[in-house]
């Protein structure tokens, strides 16, 4: 199967997938660094990922 | 059996999940997005035998669990875990309620309190804000000039969780603590974060090593688990002079990088504990 690819809403470069991405995982676009979540995967779709907030993590 | 897996961006922790879940023959998954879902008190049940939180957001986490609770659905954590796990004053208040060592603490509700507080504990001491992880706005202090102006930004610029002031003594350390898993009755696995900064945390920049667990590592950590209301939880553990002390406890443990150093198949023993939590079908 060939890979999935999005396009960068930050720069608009063309993302490539890893084989076994799923919805809401985190990606990094490799031309301009940002942070990526895939918000849909039929057709792929990426937007900017969420800004850490003050609860996050453990 | 339903499987309600409560998440929001999917990191490498919830992809291994995912995996291992994937490889129960009766285990059905329910994907549930904490940015999505909805909850009609009184009205809608969800049809799940157990929720597995993995949210980022502790604020959604607890609130999440506690719904998933009203609703009869065994969550693993519980709720009441969060709770105390998601505020380290009632983290420390629970460690000491059961005897369990760590580091002295004092709480103060005002920046001259605090000065006082901070004073007769002696310099360095570390303040935290209550909710908060991965290290944010930790603030070693070493004298009363970075005191005051600590207290002074706090009060100015913080936020609500800012206005109590929770003080623990600065513990040295050799380089590096200790991070313990603890599933149900058993500690299944720890590591050193190693690390030159005071601050050790592995999504800092402190690299992960194996620890063994020693009969005294085994006894703190399960009696920090048990102390916080047990199941699936994380404990920092500071080598002290006099022994080790537990420093803060996680519910939503994070160990991607803890199970190449310790061999120990974290995200299998996880998804065990939360099946065998599971609602036994009538």
């Amino acid at each position: 199967m060939s890979p999935l690819h999005s396009t960068c809403p930050i720069c608009d470069a063309n993302v490539e997938l890893p084989p076994d991405v799923s919805a809401s995982e985190v990606v990094r676009c490799g031309d301009c660094g940002a942070d990526l979540e895939v918000q849909a995967l039929d057709p792929p779709v990426l937007v900017e990922a969420p800004a850490e907030e003050e609860d996050w993590g453990q | 059996m339903r499987v309600g897996f409560l998440h929001s961006l999917i990191r490498k922790e919830e992809k291994l999940l995912l995996d291992e879940l994937a490889t129960r023959s009766d285990v059905e998954v329910v994907m549930i997005d904490d940015r999505e879902i909805t909850f009609t008190l009184g009205q809608a049940r969800h049809d799940l035998d157990v929720v597995l939180e993995r949210c980022i957001n502790h604020s959604r986490a607890l609130h999440a669990l506690r719904l998933f609770e009203s609703q009869g659905v065994a969550c693993v954590n519980t709720s009441a875990v969060a709770a105390t796990c998601g505020d380290k004053l009632l983290t420390s208040i629970a460690l000491d309620e059961h005897g369990v060592p760590q580091p002295e603490v004092r709480i103060a509700f005002t920046p001259e309190s605090a000065i006082g507080a901070i004073e007769a504990m002696g310099y360095p001491v570390v303040l935290k804000p209550a909710v908060g992880s991965w290290g944010r706005l930790l603030a070693k202090v070493n004298d009363r000039d970075a005191a005051e102006a600590l207290l002074e930004h706090k009060t100015t610029l913080g936020s609500y969780h800012h206005s109590v002031f929770y003080i623990q003594k600065y513990v040295a350390k050799p380089g590096r603590d200790i991070r313990a898993f603890v599933v149900g009755d058993e500690c299944i696995a720890a590591i050193y974060r190693n690390s030159e900064h005071w601050i050790t945390n592995t999504a800092r920049g402190g690299s992960a090593t194996r620890c063994p667990i020693t009969s005294e590592l085994a006894a703190i950590s399960l009696a920090g688990a048990k102390a916080v209301g047990g199941g699936v939880v994380a404990l920092d553990i500071f080598e002290a002079d006099g022994g080790l002390l537990v420093n803060e406890v996680n519910y939503t443990m994070e160990f991607k990088n803890s199970i190449a150093p310790t061999g120990v198949d974290i995200p299998a023993r996880i998804v065990d504990f939360a099946l065998a939590r599971a609602r036994v079908p009538a």
